[in-house]
């Protein structure tokens, strides 16, 4: 076996960052944490009437580009769009470049492609914002003046994010390479995962045994990729396209469970050569690019009246964090445009919170399905010396960390809504509403990354077809139509609250 | 130092240009690991010989398959027998 790192490969894809992080004492997970965690805190100053971050920008729907922009609080309403554009880039870059410098990254680099990175999916973004493309309602195209929209909404504009991303990746290969320092899709969603827990606690608090049942109808997720997809497609894999025990178990786990940090982890329990999982990570990114690209449509046309088991498919078909979550936030968009024109308006939050609740579940056991086929491989099918069998504390260890701020943030949130005076649980909505917009700013930079990685030219590469073709067969022929059948056994029927 | 130009040394060319040629021998040598790398891995996956399913790994997907079975039946009785309000 030739000694290969991720490194090798990521060189021009996945992982370009690695090297450098081997030695790092933060990882991208606790960083995460990190980070989602000062937002969150920073946010819940404004209880105490103090507003530290509202100057961060929003962007609304427009026809006149002058009204495109604006901080989120009206505390800071005299900053004006631009400026808190302006304030926005330069806070996420010294905060981002930190995080940079404690992984050992180039700082200076990291900066400088984080500048591309910010302003070329901000642009995007605020493009996708454009009425043409956002309006929804015939109300809405009045009040703009337009005769047509395409009626994407406006967390559409992701779509847009992701579509330049994609343009760069694919005949920008020499930009996409000078700005890969900040191209972190991995990092921003975990970011963005840890602010949603305070998001979903708001959401949730009003209805919290609604809630809970949704939150247990994840299990049933659990089950499903670990015990049904990982076995079906590791079946598949190995019978029917004859790959290696060391390819087909990273493979399973990326297709059926989540994605790149899944393939990852699997690839190590079972002491499979790092290139291995690293391959099988880029074909995980541009396939959840054709899943984000293609299901949240297919929901809003034929799941329109059943927006949970829209949120639930998401959460369960579409792979790595980053796209799941993002599809769910578009897939919530969609959902409530098409029902707000018939007239039914549901509360927002609840699709998303779904989504991402199912992929929390889900990643929460990824340490300890690697336990199990570690100990199955060390001791019966590749017999390795004691020292280098699985052990216990690889469950720790290849535990997803930024869950727990994704629970810190989820039960602070909780307590501060059902838990305090009134006159402090009123002010929590909006409070964790400027958490909130940071959140959508990392789900933007996350789409837009996933689409700077997605080199579409790796699908044609002779030899790797085959490896495709697995992945086509499995997540086509069977993981999404599994996937739809489950969120419909366990979430159809059920609605979120309607907006009061 | 001694036997450069002292303008080259004191404006720090020799270091620039010391690290202009690492990094370009940086470059190509890793470039011929990646496509050294992507050979090795393409032969691989076109000459592999087919390793059959051991008895160990047909008892992971039926145990796997079995429990999952069972556990999603249990889960939508339960899911059947208290449904969430609204």
């Amino acid at each position: 076996m030739s000694n290969v790192y991720v490194t090798d490969i990521g060189s021009r894809n996945l992982a370009p960052h690695r090297a450098a992080e081997a030695g790092a004492r933060l990882n991208e997970d606790w960083l995460a944490v990190i980070l989602g965690l000062t937002i969150f805190v920073l946010a819940l100053a404004a209880l105490v009437h103090v507003d530290l971050i509202g100057w961060v920008v929003s962007t609304s729907v427009w026809s006149n580009f002058g009204q495109a922009l604006g901080p989120v609080s009206k505390t800071y309403a005299s900053l004006g769009g631009f400026d808190a554009l302006l304030a926005t880039y330069a806070a996420l870059t010294i905060v981002l470049s930190a995080a940079a410098a404690a992984l050992k990254t180039d700082v200076k680099r990291f900066a400088l492609a984080f500048t591309a990175v910010f302003w070329i999916a901000y642009a995007s973004w605020i493009v996708g914002n454009f009425a043409n493309f956002a309006a929804v309602t015939p109300a809405e195209q009045q009040k703009f003046g337009i005769s047509w929209s395409l009626k994407l909404t406006n967390e559409g504009a992701y779509i847009f994010a992701l579509i330049v991303g994609l343009v760069i990746a694919n005949f920008l290969p020499r930009f996409a390479e000078a700005i890969k320092d900040a191209v972190r899709p991995e990092l921003y969603i975990k970011i963005a995962i840890v602010i949603l827990g305070g998001f979903f606690a708001v959401t949730a608090a009003g209805k919290l045994s609604f809630a809970g049942s949704i939150l247990l109808r994840g299990v049933a997720a659990i089950v499903e990729a670990y015990l049904i997809y990982w076995a079906v497609v590791y079946f598949i894999a190995r019978k029917w396209f004859g790959f290696s025990r060391e390819w087909s178990a990273p493979l399973a786990a990326g297709i059926s469970i989540c994605g790149i940090s899944a393939a990852i982890a699997i690839g190590g329990s079972i002491r499979a050569r790092p290139i291995v999982p690293a391959l099988v990570s880029s074909l995980v990114l541009v396939f959840a690019v054709i899943e984000v690209l293609i299901l949240p449509f297919v929901a809003q046309t034929w799941l329109a009246h059943e927006p949970l088991v829209a949120g639930a498919w998401m959460g369960l078909a579409v792979k790595t964090d980053g796209a799941a979550v993002a599809a769910g936030g578009i897939t919530e968009s969609l959902i409530l445009a098409k029902n707000a024109a018939e007239g039914i308006h549901y509360q927002p939050g609840w699709i998303l919170g779904t989504a991402a609740a199912i992929k929390v579940f889900i990643d929460i056991f990824i340490g300890v399905w690697a336990f199990v086929l570690g100990y199955i491989w060390t001791n019966h099918i590749n017999v390795t010396p004691d020292a280098d069998k699985a052990k216990l504390k690889e469950i720790w260890q290849r535990f997803p960390k930024f869950i727990i701020g994704f629970v810190i943030t989820f039960v602070v949130g909780l307590y501060l809504a059902l838990g305090t005076p009134a006159d402090v649980a009123k002010n929590v909505p909006a409070a964790i509403g400027e958490a909130n917009t940071f959140r959508v700013i990392f789900f933007i930079l996350t789409f837009f990354s996933i689409g700077v990685l997605s080199n579409f030219k790796a699908l044609w590469r002779e030899g790797f077809g085959k490896l495709a073709a697995v992945y086509l067969v499995s997540l086509f022929g069977f993981v999404i139509w599994v996937g739809l059948l489950i969120s419909w056994i366990f979430f159809n029927g059920i609605t979120p609250p309607l907006a009061s | 130092v001694d036997f450069l130009q002292r303008h080259h040394a004191t404006a720090r060319e020799l270091t620039r240009r010391q690290s202009t040629i690492q990094k370009n021998l940086e470059i190509e040598m890793s470039q011929f690991t990646d496509s050294d790398l992507r050979q090795e891995l393409r032969d691989e996956l076109r000459s592999a010989t087919v390793e059959p399913l051991l008895p160990i790994e047909k008892k992971l997907i039926a145990w796997s398959l079995g429990i999952g079975l069972t556990l999603l039946v249990v889960l939508a009785v339960i899911n059947h027998l208290y449904p969430p309000g609204s």
